[in-house]
């Protein structure tokens, strides 16, 4: 079930798809789900809405794919320092309140914090900076560049 | 110039809004609960709103964008938008909203 007939998936899954529907393999509907109950029989009962057509199906199984929220879930209950939703991190080693547990993207916070892709990356750096220590406190962290470092390199290009 | 913003209690405020600011860093500089996840840069819709019918005919139109991102919001209606890509001008002084169920 889809709210209109067009998909943004890649147009390869989106013909798939409709080959499927074609050869009745999918019952594809459109509208939105409503509500849904727990059936006791082991089946759900999901109520959809198309334009102002409310209909009622029992299924077996419901995979909802809605939103896109951050939510910490059991995160939330870790210790760690939080604002609000967010965690707190420092900005040298983007690590919580709680050591070893560290905290990078759209879900830290600290003063200045910007949500770009650029600075998720530069907090992940810095974050690995770190994480070495705790992994390897033996071996020593040498810092190389993907411009110069054959070693480097060459693990890049074996991906 | 001013908008409307009805909460999700049915609670309606008047608020000041501006040209160089978008419908939500509107609502949500005002303190209103607005999720706005991520940003501002169209990624999620959880900055969804009603836009009172009597309204909707002087918005830029929706881009695919916005609509494909209303995939993702529950109770989508016809004048459902996303507040993150609604920018302001003088014709919109007056405007008229509602915040969409979370």
């Amino acid at each position: 079930m889809h709210r209109r007939k067009e998909f943004k998936a890649s147009p390869d899954s989106v013909s798939k798809m409709l080959e499927l529907e074609k050869n009745k393999k999918v019952n594809f509907l459109l509208g939105q789900i409503k509500g849904i109950e727990d059936l006791k029989n082991d089946k759900i009962k999901v109520i959809t809405k198309n334009n102002e057509e409310t209909e009622n199906f029992e299924v077996d199984y419901l995979l909802p794919f809605f939103g896109l929220k951050m939510e910490l879930g059991p995160i939330a209950n870790w210790g760690l320092n939080l604002d609000e939703n967010l965690i707190k991190v420092d900005t040298e080693k983007f690590e919580t309140s709680v050591p070893s547990i560290f905290a990078i993207g759209d879900i830290n916070t600290y003063p200045g914090k910007l949500k770009l892709i650029l600075s998720g990356f530069h907090e992940a750096a810095l974050m690995a900076q770190e994480c070495f220590k705790y992994c390897y406190p033996d071996k020593k962290n040498i810092f190389r560049y993907t411009t110069s470092s054959k070693e480097l390199q060459k693990k890049l290009t074996s991906i | 110039m001013k908008i409307s913003v009805t909460d999700r209690d049915g609670n309606k405020q008047i608020i000041e809004a501006d040209t160089n600011s978008t419908l939500m860093e509107i609502i949500r500089d005002e303190g209103i609960d607005i999720e706005a996840a991520c940003g501002g840069c169209c990624a999620c819709a959880t900055c969804h709103v009603y836009i009172d019918d009597k309204w909707m005919h002087k918005l830029d139109a929706i881009d695919d964008d916005e609509e494909s991102m209303l995939d993702q919001a529950f109770d989508v209606k016809k004048n459902s938008r996303l507040s993150c890509q609604i920018h302001l001008n003088d014709e919109l002084d007056g405007l008229e909203l509602e915040l969409a169920t979370e």
